[in-house]
């Protein structure tokens, strides 16, 4: 997002929420919630707090973990991989470019207490940033977390999502209520619980810091027509533990993207680019000295070459280099070579790709910096706090 | 026979976190999402197959109340790795919606 979008956005929250001493709370900063995203979104808050001539407490909560904290936690046998996950021990900490955990209800919960009317966070599971409100008022319960998971999209799990808005929520002792804002729309049992499949592996097991929900003998029903109560959900209290993500650096990234639509190419499409490929490492190592294995290189086509009533498919060369010249330098080598590798069926100069663009190379954002994910672990811990640090601005 | 995409209401597949694919199929009413179970279209080792993993790694979940029924398994390559060609997991289901279901 735009910073002018999100300070659009935020102005609206932010307004509204100290006009009515509603708390507005921001959870995974940035998309991210790395100390640098959190840091852009807090210059953004201070920033329409001075223009607006609003007062009040900004709590800033940063859940990036220290390469010196993650091999602490490893030395105590704190770390533990999670199902699935990339190898990741002491030896590998070099690679490591950042580690973020993904903090709970608790840290909100001490922030409020602390008068934050304003929350900025880092990373957070997306439920936290509505379960802490009734784990605050008293109601640490399966139903604050179930409410959590079936809002946490707004209005997706709706009957028809004819607008996306916000969702609400009302928590008790036995059970939840959820209804959409949008008076012309509805939750529903089949929506409500339609949503426990979303982005979730197990609908029946949705594991959260300190326990799991377990959703098997949920019951939904329709209170009415726009409203539907979730009652028979539970919450297995569980040893504390924080998700890590981390990402390793793998380098800068340049794509050409091209168009072929020759009937005599498509026929031969795979060998074709595979005699592309051969023939751009050898111009590559001739003439920017850098051996296969100095860089990556992989190829997408888009559309099926061998259906007869294909007129033209996509495809994407990507390379990833050690440095953001040698990425520039390969891309035009690989797409230069492309443009001309002939064809036996026609004789003389050929000229074989549409490239949409000039130059016909792109870069993603940051000079094409990519990374990759590296970790899919936990770390228990004895204080729900102990991962994020929390400071407070009184703007 | 029908394709699974004739009776089911939503098909679709998403990351559930950067190292799993989830993938739901949704049915407009319980007795289509019976029939469908019976028929055996749906059953754990035939999906696996048809993903080409071995069945211990194909998660399968029924979820009645919703005439819903999911699975999932773990990624090839992770979400955003370089070889991956797929960041959000969101077109994986294409198997599925063609997928042959013996009922009339």
């Amino acid at each position: 997002m735009s910073r002018k979008a999100v300070k659009r956005d935020l102005t609206l929250m932010i307004r509204a929420g100290l006009e009515r001493g509603i708390p507005v709370i921001v959870g995974s900063a940035g998309t991210a919630g790395a100390d640098p995203n959190v840091d852009w979104m807090i210059g953004i808050v201070k920033e329409i707090a001075k223009e607006n001539d609003f007062h009040f407490r900004l709590g800033e909560i940063k859940t990036e973990i220290t390469k010196e904290q993650l091999k602490q936690y490893m030395e105590e046998g704190r770390f533990h991989a999670l199902e699935g996950a990339p190898d990741f021990s002491e030896k590998d900490m070099d690679t490591l470019t950042r580690c973020i955990s993904v903090i709970g209800a608790e840290p909100y919960n001490a922030a409020l207490d602390g008068g934050a009317q304003v929350i900025i966070a880092g990373r957070s599971t997306d439920t936290a940033i509505y379960a802490c409100v009734p784990i605050r008022y008293g109601f640490d319960n399966a139903f604050a977390w179930h409410a959590a998971k079936t809002i946490e999209c707004g209005t997706l799990a709706t009957v028809f999502e004819k607008k996306h808005g916000a969702m609400l929520a009302s928590v008790r002792k036995d059970s939840a209520s959820i209804w959409p804002g949008h008076p012309d729309m509805a939750a529903s049992p089949v929506s409500v619980v339609s949503h426990t499949l979303y982005e979730n592996a197990n609908p029946y097991i949705l594991t959260e810091p300190g326990g799991i929900l377990h959703t098997k003998d949920s019951v939904y029903t329709a209170e009415n027509e726009r409203v539907t109560r979730i009652t028979g959900s539970t919450m297995e209290k569980k040893p504390y533990t924080v998700k890590l993500e981390g990402v390793k650096f793998e380098g800068y990234r340049r794509v050409a993207l091209a168009g072929v639509s020759d009937p005599l190419i498509l026929k031969q499409l795979y060998s074709w680019l595979e005699t592309v490929v051969e023939h751009s490492r050898a111009k590559i190592r001739r003439g920017l000295g850098l051996a296969p294995d100095e860089y990556r290189l992989r190829y997408v086509v888009y559309g099926n070459p061998d259906d007869p009533c294909t007129e033209r498919v996509g495809v994407m060369f990507d390379i990833i280099a050690r440095n953001e010249e040698d990425a520039g330098s390969i891309i035009t080598n690989v797409w230069h070579t492309m443009l001309h590798v002939p064809i036996p069926e026609w004789e003389g100069g050929q000229s074989q790709t549409a490239f949409p663009f000039s130059p016909p190379d792109l870069q993603t954002q940051e000079g094409g910096k990519t990374y990759s994910f590296c970790l899919n672990h936990v770390v228990e811990v004895q204080d729900p706090l102990e991962t994020c640090r929390i400071r407070y601005y009184d703007l | 026979m029908k394709k699974l995409y004739e009776v089911a209401r939503l098909i679709r597949s998403k990351n559930a976190g950067p190292f799993c694919i989830t993938m739901d199929i949704i049915f407009p009413s319980h007795e289509l999402y019976e029939k469908v179970l019976e028929s055996g279209a749906l059953d754990g080792g035939r999906i696996a197959g048809l993903y080409g993993i071995d069945e211990k790694d194909m998660k399968r979940y029924e979820l009645p109340l919703a005439n819903a029924v999911k699975f999932s398994m773990p990624r090839k390559y992770p979400a955003g790795d370089f070889m991956d060609e797929d960041l959000y997991g969101c077109q994986y289901h294409r198997p599925l919606v063609l997928l042959d279901v013996q009922i009339d």
